[in-house]
């Protein structure tokens, strides 16, 4: 029902403000879904990357070369999607986005500087990406917590 | 900064959703400036004067700051 005072009812769930899923314009929706559309898409093919490295490492030469270079092509669409989507996003969720950005950025910092000292006092060495995991986590959360703040 | 957006939207009966729609902003932003979590921007502010047909200074109180 639509009504003046009815502002607790318009309320998202948590999880709906955390998927950004209601209550935003037309154009936020349709650029939320192409963020998670090409996020699901770029992580699927760099896990199916990483396995298929792992099973067949004798592939070497331009094949090897052609499959490694599928997750940074399909990246490339993934970051314009959510340029386009802070760009059309309404100053509002465009701040919310700001602080889970640098939530992100912040836990990335944290971890590979923090791990880099740890590195040398005996932590076992870690490949470059897993700066990644806390990265994209820290975006997730940083920006699940503010949205779901402001719901 | 203070308004008077529920006020406002309260008279014409409208919800949340229904000024987020006209002012072509999330229903989230309306909350956040309703509940002053949030101050809008120059172009916002004037969106929203002429969707309730009011200057800005009848809308919005800079109050104290």
């Amino acid at each position: 029902m639509s009504g003046p005072n009815n502002s607790s009812s318009e309320r998202a769930t948590w999880w709906q403000a955390a998927l950004m899923i209601r209550g935003q314009t037309e154009a936020d929706q349709r650029n939320i879904r192409s963020v998670w559309v090409w996020s699901f898409v770029w992580s699927a093919s760099f896990i199916a990357l990483v396995i298929a490295s792992v099973r067949f490492p004798q592939v070497e030469g331009p094949v090897a070369w052609l499959l490694a270079a599928v997750p940074i092509v399909i990246s490339i669409p993934t970051v314009r999607s959510v340029l386009r989507f802070l760009r059309e996003a309404d100053e509002f969720m465009r701040k919310v986005q700001l602080e889970g950005i640098a939530m992100g950025f912040g836990a990335g910092a944290i971890f590979c500087m923090g791990y880099f000292g740890l590195e040398h006092v005996g932590a076992p060495q870690l490949p470059m990406a897993v700066a990644l995991v806390p990265m994209t986590l820290g975006w997730c959360i940083g920006s699940f917590v503010v949205a779901a703040r402001h719901r | 900064m203070k308004n008077r957006l529920r006020v406002l939207r309260a008279e014409r009966e409208w919800s949340q959703a229904d000024l987020a729609k006209r002012t072509d902003v999330s229903r989230q932003t309306i909350n956040a400036l309703e509940t002053g979590k949030y101050d809008p921007s120059l172009p916002l502010a004037f969106k929203i004067a002429a969707v309730f047909e009011q200057p800005i200074e009848a809308i919005f109180d800079p109050g104290d700051e």
